[in-house]
């Protein structure tokens, strides 16, 4: 203690990472969402469950962006996601 | 027994994120906790913050009288658009009635809301005591206009964040360091241990309030996408299908004669009651009250457990159940909203819960504290230069400032409600006291030297105005503590002896601080210097 600096990212990559896990990951917490409620018959459920649900994903999410090697990369990931997913929402609504 | 830890590279990653997370929203989140600590008794001090309704309180209530009463003082009242009466209890003997006005056709509905005091038979439009909804809507930051919701609603998100991550980095360790926590050994042991063991113990606790935190500060964030993505942008239809209101679901006719003849409230209420003896009203809604086909809605609760309330339709012309939604009877769906706010108010286990989530909350302010002592104190070694340390000593001792000096203000807050005479700037006055004595208390503590000493000062401080809250209910009201037991006021009793209680503790604690400093002269320093290992 405190964090050995050798392990963390640069002032631009950090701000990618941030971003992507605040923007980025919350975009694909609603989507993951969107996804889960056009695929399983419980469509109600599935909306109730994400006033908690989305909000632990988007933590959770948020975390594994400061573990991407690459804040492009990680930003990448969450972005192609949610785009796959929506797009399957909508295919499968 | 050692879990498995994480790999040093993400150690260090999930490290540096709890420690940046925690800092900067340290401050912002101690205030959330200790104003929320005090929401969560709101309507039980409700009665010592207005003297005017310390009466017994009335459970039987002639509410069509009232609305009849209600009609007549303001003739553009419309007893058929839909309203809701909350019922008085124990801790809030006033009525609540909250409804809308008459306007001409196609205008924007007017909302209009009065109490009702069963005493003295007066309707009043405005709430005349402040300090419960100004401790409330601090704790969402509500004063700050416009961003101050969204800020609290982030702080709560990062709290999320940090929470989670503070696991992760105690994962290893955690069973050997929750099951090695002792009172026992030097202060410094217990105070880097403390903040790792009372985290732990307030987990669940902890992560609950992070996550119903954000849902109601940023529910807006996932409602805009779903009406958007899944509702086509159709809000009443998103609206009708989520949070569906039985009631709203049964159809009234816009042309509906106006009654003639309906079962008078009260004995609704009384036959309700009859059936559910157990239960309590909350509060009911009319719809077209004054037609052929109005309804009432009455939400019961039995108020210690957790799926121990419904609501019951009844047509009012015959008293008919048109619906209902009793304990045991609703679905999942119907559950998760409810829920959420029954572990967010603490309003499903009577007072003793509510016990428990104070005392949760405080130890979720120690956690808070020692953080940023820990923070600071890891940071407190040769390897940062000395204008890095006082940088360090500056934030933390802002950060102190700030959040104890929040304790005395709430006492002062307390004092000047009684203190400032009723009138139409009445709330203004009081909030304009509690912020600015908020603020000269802080500064007040930045004058001092050390961690140590600013804690005593606190306690000092802390002490005092506690003891000065039963002493100006006293001298205003005349409702002694002893007066206010033999009156059998007992909820204005117990805030005074909770204060009274507070103020010496606090005062206690002073002292202590103050000699053991004395005995320790060689460095008085010595306290905050010593180095924190975790």
């Amino acid at each position: 203690m405190p964090a050995n600096p050798k392990y963390l990212s640069l002032p631009g990559q950090r701000a990618l990472k941030i971003t992507a896990g605040l923007i980025g990951g919350y975009c694909l917490a609603i989507s993951i969402h969107l996804l889960l409620s056009a695929l399983l018959p419980y469509r109600k459920e599935v909306l109730l469950t994400g006033a908690y649900s989305i909000f632990i994903l988007w933590t959770g999410l948020m975390i594994v962006a400061f573990f991407a090697r690459s804040g492009w990369l990680i930003w990448a990931v969450y972005l192609v996601l949610t785009l796959v997913f929506t797009a399957a929402f909508y295919y499968f609504r | 027994m050692k879990l498995k830890n994480l790999p040093p590279r993400l150690y260090n990653i999930t490290f540096h994120t709890h420690t940046v997370s925690g800092i900067v929203i340290s401050f912002a989140l101690y205030v959330i906790f200790f104003a929320g600590a005090f929401t969560l008794f709101r309507k039980e001090f409700y009665p010592w913050e207005n003297p005017a309704v310390r009466q017994p309180f009335v459970a039987e209530i002639d509410y069509d009288a009232v609305l009849r009463d209600l009609k007549e003082k303001n003739p553009m009242f419309d007893l058929s658009e839909d309203m809701t009466i909350s019922a008085p209890s124990a801790t809030h003997p006033l009525m609540s009635v909250s409804g809308h006005l008459i306007v001409k056709e196609g205008e924007e509905e007017q909302h209009y809301h009065t109490y009702y005091n069963p005493h003295s038979g007066e309707l009043s439009s405005r709430m005349e005591t402040t300090a419960g909804a100004t401790l409330y809507r601090l704790h969402f930051f509500d004063q700050i206009p416009y961003i101050g919701r969204y800020l609290s609603g982030f702080v709560a998100l990062f709290f999320a964040f940090a929470v989670v991550t503070g696991v992760m980095i105690h994962w290893q360790n955690i069973l050997t360091k929750f099951n090695g926590f002792t009172l026992k050994g030097s202060r410094k042991v217990f105070w880097t241990n403390a903040h790792t063991v009372f985290g732990l113990l307030g987990l669940p606790f902890q992560f609950m309030y992070a996550i119903t935190g954000v849902y109601y500060m940023l529910v807006l964030l996932v409602l805009l996408p779903i009406v958007v993505l899944v509702y086509d942008g159709d809000q009443a239809k998103a609206i009708a299908d989520i949070v569906s209101q039985p009631q709203q679901a049964i159809e009234l006719r816009k042309d509906a004669p106006i009654a003639r003849n309906k079962i008078p409230l009260k004995d609704i209420i009384a036959d309700l009651k009859k059936e559910y003896p157990e239960m309590k009203l909350n509060y009911m809604q009319l719809r077209h009250y004054d037609r052929e086909d109005g309804t009432l809605l009455a939400s019961l609760s039995d108020g210690h457990s957790f799926t121990g309330d419904g609501t019951i339709t009844v047509q009012l012309k015959d008293g008919a159940v048109v619906h209902h939604l009793m304990p045991g009877e609703k679905t999942y769906a119907q559950s998760v909203l409810p829920g959420i706010s029954k572990l967010h108010f603490a309003t499903f286990g009577g007072l003793a819960l509510k016990i428990v989530y104070f005392l949760l909350t405080l130890f979720t302010c120690f956690v808070i504290i020692s953080g940023v002592l820990l923070w600071k104190e890891a940071r407190n070694k040769q390897s940062y230069t000395p204008e890095q340390k006082r940088f360090h000593h500056r934030v933390t001792m802002v950060y102190l400032a700030i959040c104890f000096g929040l304790f005395p203000a709430v006492a002062v807050l307390f004092c000047s409600e009684l203190l400032v005479p009723l009138s139409e700037k009445h709330s203004f006055i009081v909030n304009t006291i509690f912020f600015v004595s908020w603020l000269v208390l802080t500064v007040i503590g930045l004058g001092a030297r050390s961690e140590a000493r600013l804690t005593s000062l606190y306690l000092f401080l802390g002490g005092v105005s506690s003891l000065a809250v039963p002493l100006v209910n006293g001298v205003k009201t005349g409702d002694w503590i002893w007066t206010a037991l033999s009156k059998q006021s007992y909820y204005v009793a117990v805030t005074d002896i909770f204060w009274l209680l507070t103020g010496l503790i606090c005062l206690v604690f002073g002292f202590q601080q103050v000699r053991r400093k004395k005995s320790k002269t060689a460095d008085p320093e010595a306290l905050q210097a010593a180095p924190v290992r975790i």
